[in-house]
């Protein structure tokens, strides 16, 4: 009780039709030119699993590889940091900026801290903490989350945009066009950037061969943060690392093409070691990695790459919305993620899906994540978090499937019940009917095989 | 917060996870013969303006012609009349940077910039306009190529940069100009 | 070559048509029998949560299907759902599970169908069931780079007189997906609303598909709102008129050997 589901934010969603319209079309968008950046390329299914063959790889040795990871790191002069859960890491974070006095901190994109809660986190401890990815700045000021991981205001139309600017940035009232409000976060962050005691981003991809690690942006956020600030903290799941450096090549080449079907981000920034007089700081966070690396049919959704491909291309996500979804990365990667982390409250997650298979075709790791889904769907059933209703209703069915005799009667009373008034399939509790019709055969294929081979064999 | 290292080390090393061989990653061939063709037209159809030139000394009458001559100018080269210094707080009002590209990829029109003779890292990013000087013979074909190349573990910190920043994150509407340079022109001499 | 007919519950119960115009295709092929013990292939309640549910529908099928040679279904779901979770379930179908085919396999595939005496004209929109598509790979997919026959625009093309209509979204979701129907049905009704439209603002007079369920969902939307569109199973195209021109002459299907 009281956990609020994914079909019903879904029908909430839904209740604006011409929303969902458009939020489906801006995503199919991004979905195509996806497509056609990556059909230029002959030789993406080769790259998908050769990324998918270093990921498995590298979650076999994962200890080895974060331990020359740190090692190489420290060598670089990068203080390397681990953290159990969410709460240690929000702890490490909080230290380092105590210790340098910070007051202000800019923070590029990092699904990793808002996975931790860190910005509430910061404020309580009286830290300022400015996003500084647009999208991500948007809706902080509109005090909401992420609804995407690549696109986080992809649900936000440019009128409530120009609204939020014109309150918090003193932009002109009305004003709605992209380029001007562009500017005006320019402005804005310009300032932020040029003030903050230290920067904080995430990591796309960690070396363990060079102890470096790179971070991908289209607005050069990362660059302007951790350059100027004093002090760079670097958060990252431990299954962000990967071996050698030339496998950057695989997954830059994977990673923009499947996000927006950019060949490449526009800065691939490469950071080894602090600028003299500087610090720089890694932190390897676990916060349920471990678990999830333990269990053999969820180990591969630890290869995410956080493109967001899967979630633009699911029909599901985009008529629901992200924020449907409840958990810090929303669609189809974030529902065999968030099971793992409470499987009671998101056990509507692995079933707001049809199932359609487009998520892993379309992931450039690989991940079997309609498979996935099932499992959960599986364990979600066997552990007792289902709806009655539907537990009931399933256990009668297999029983009733498993006998022909009683299938038969009972199918019979089906066709029958179907030649009654429409008035009563069409009742409010019957799903199904509200807004569907059925057919109303005369009889049933069997019934017409019987009859017809009697008729023969007369 | 010792502990959590051991025990997430720990943890892993628990975990039985069957050996997964690492995979040989193959050549893989570019998509055209012409790679500066290919390479340029990458750079246009990313928002970038290319100039060509013989050499370095080609520069200076173009960024006169383009009216930056009042303005503060940074470079990483030597032999440019320009800023090769500046202070911290006179990042700020740098108009124009012109950086020295190590390495163009031509599949995704990326340039490799890093922090050697860079007395700031944020330059990089900060000025308003950015041109990258790029020798015709340092074009490469893919990605795979290029960190056969280039050595990142060398420099404290180097970005490919492939094109001018920005953002779509306003209803998709592509914009210019988010936080990094507002413009790209890239400098193809040699 | 002994051929079990399995008719998947829903279509058995709900489009009895289907099931005769598979029958009628089957019957150029071999001798058609269709065990009326069996019941489904346990779908419903796999993808519910609840696979253990349907071994015993499992059970069923595979005493049911035994004894034939092939068996052929006019649902790739069905068919699919068999093959990657039923031997799981209940390993001793595997042999059954193996010769277990959907029609379109086992016409482009199995006898390998690549003439037909159909006559089918209108304009028709094939929509690619996903368990089709990308379970079973009928054809390539929009995401990936590759290029696979796609096996039903294949046997569509032979039937004379058909008009191909093409959606601009070529294999999105109809938003079916079994019990997703009923548990998220407000996310499931616009799915199908927004494919139907789709293909209504190609010109389509009748959609078709391999899956009766994916049709199913469309047609309760199309009924309901009372569209200008039909729906048609892939069965009842490529076995149109040929009644009507075997009673003048035979043979009314051709293959390659």
């Amino acid at each position: 009780m009281g956990i609020s589901t994914h079909p019903d934010e879904a029908k909430a969603f839904n209740k604006q039709s011409e929303r969902v319209t458009w939020h489906d079309k801006t995503l199919w968008f991004v979905r195509e030119k996806r497509d056609k950046s990556v059909h230029q390329l002959p030789e993406w299914e080769t790259l998908r699993e050769l990324a998918a063959q270093i990921k498995a790889h590298t979650l076999s040795h994962l200890d080895d590889y974060l331990l020359q990871f740190e090692k190489q790191a420290k060598k670089n002069g990068i203080k390397v940091h681990w953290a159990k859960d969410a709460e240690d890491h929000n702890q490490i974070v909080k230290d380092i900026l105590i210790k340098h006095e910070a007051k202000k901190v800019v923070k590029s994109k990092s699904m990793l801290t808002e996975e931790c809660g860190l910005n509430p986190y910061l404020s309580n401890e009286g830290i300022e903490v400015i996003d500084t990815d647009l999208g991500e700045r948007i809706v902080q000021l509109a005090k909401e989350k992420p609804s995407h991981i690549v696109l986080p205001a992809i649900h936000k139309k440019k009128e409530e945009v120009g609204e939020l600017f014109h309150q918090h940035l003193q932009t002109d009232k009305g004003a709605t066009d992209p380029t001007y409000l562009t500017e005006a976060a320019r402005q804005h962050l310009r300032e932020q950037f040029l003030t903050a005691d230290a920067a904080i981003t995430g990591v796309n991809f960690a070396v363990a061969e060079t102890g470096g690690f790179v971070v991908c942006t289209n607005e050069g956020n990362v660059d302007m943060g951790a350059n100027l600030a004093k002090v760079h903290i670097a958060s990252m799941g431990i299954e962000k690392i990967i071996p050698l450096k030339k496998h950057l090549g695989i997954f830059l080449r994977l990673l923009a093409r499947s996000a927006t079907g950019q060949p490449i981000t526009t800065y691939s920034s490469h950071f080894h070691k602090p600028k003299k007089g500087k610090e720089l700081h890694i932190i390897l966070v676990d916060n349920g990695r471990t678990k999830q690396l333990s269990k053999p049919d969820f180990r591969s959704s630890l290869n995410c790459i956080r493109c967001g491909a899967c979630m633009n291309t699911c029909p599901v996500y985009r008529r629901s919305g992200g924020h449907s979804y409840n958990y810090s990365i929303p669609g189809p990667i974030g529902a065999i993620l968030s099971p793992g982390k409470d499987l009671n409250k998101y056990s509507s997650l692995p079933f707001a899906s049809t199932l359609c298979g487009s998520c892993t075709d379309v992931c450039p790791v690989k991940i079997d994540i309609h498979t996935q889904l099932y499992k959960w769907r599986q364990i979600i059933g066997d552990k007792g978090h289902l709806p009655p209703s539907k537990k009931w209703s399933m256990k009668i069915t297999g029983k009733v499937m498993g006998h022909p005799k009683t299938f038969h009667i009972v199918s019979l009373l089906g066709t029958t019940l179907l030649k009654s008034p429409k008035m009563i399939l069409n009742n409010p509790f019957n799903t199904w009917g509200k807004d569907r019709d059925l057919p109303q055969p005369k009889h049933t294929f069997s019934h017409w095989y019987k009859k017809q081979n009697k008729h023969e064999e007369q | 917060m010792k502990n959590n290292r051991s025990s997430i080390l720990d943890t892993i090393k628990h975990t039985k996870i069957p050996e997964v061989e690492l995979p040989r990653i193959p050549y893989f061939q570019g998509l055209s013969y012409d790679i500066l063709n290919y390479f340029t037209d990458m750079l246009y159809q990313l928002g970038v303006e290319v100039i060509n030139g013989e050499n370095l000394e080609d520069l200076p009458p173009i960024i006169s012609h383009l009216g930056y001559d009042n303005q503060l100018i940074f470079t990483q080269f030597c032999e440019l009349p320009y800023r090769k210094k500046i202070k911290e707080e006179k990042l700020k009002d740098i108009s124009l940077s012109i950086l020295k590209g190590e390495l163009g990829v031509a599949e995704n029109g990326a340039i490799w910039v890093n922090d050697y003779k860079l007395p700031h890292r944020a330059l990089t990013c900060i000025g308003e306009h950015l041109i990258i000087a790029l020798s015709k013979k340092n074009i490469v074909w893919n990605m795979h190529e290029a960190y056969d190349t280039v050595q990142p573990e060398n420099h404290g910190y180097g970005v490919f940069i492939s094109g001018p920043s920005k953002t779509a994150d306003i209803e998709q509407s592509l914009v210019k100009g988010a936080h990094g340079a507002r413009s790209l022109k890239v400098f193809l001499y040699g | 070559m002994k051929i079990g007919l399995f008719i998947p519950c829903y279509v058995n119960q709900l489009y009895p048509e289907v099931g005769m115009a598979t029958l009628q295709l089957l019957e150029q092929f071999g001798e058609v029998e269709y065990p009326t013990s069996q019941t489904c292939c346990g779908q419903p309640m796999a993808n519910s949560g609840c696979e253990k549910d349907s071994i015993g529908s499992i059970k069923v099928f595979f005493e049911a299907f035994q004894k034939y040679d092939v068996v052929v279904g006019p649902s790739a779901s069905c068919v699919l759902h068999l093959r990657e979770h039923g031997v799981k379930l209940f390993p001793e179908a595997k042999e059954v599970i193996d010769k277990t085919y959907d029609l379109t396999e086992f016409l482009y595939d199995v006898v390998e169908v690549r003439s037909l005496e159909s006559y089918f004209p209108y304009k028709v929109a094939l929509h690619k069931s996903c368990h089709g598509l990308r379970g079973m790979r009928l054809g390539s997919c929009s995401e990936k780079v590759e290029r696979l026959p796609n096996k039903q625009r294949q046997l569509l093309k032979m039937v004379d007189g058909i008009q191909l209509i093409f959606p601009s979204r070529r294999d999105e979701c109809c938003g079916f997906g079994g019990t997703f129907s009923v548990t998220e049905s407000d996310v499931s009704v616009r799915m199908g609303n927004d494919r139907i439209q789709d293909y209504m603002n190609n010109g389509a007079e009748y959609i078709t598909s391999g899956d009766m369920s994916c049709l199913m969902h469309l047609e309760g939307l199309i009924q309901r709102q009372k569209l200008d569109i039909k729906i048609i199973h892939l069965s009842q195209i490529l076995s149109s008129d040929i009644k009507k021109k075997t009673e003048q002459k035979a043979p009314k299907l051709t293959t390659h050997a």
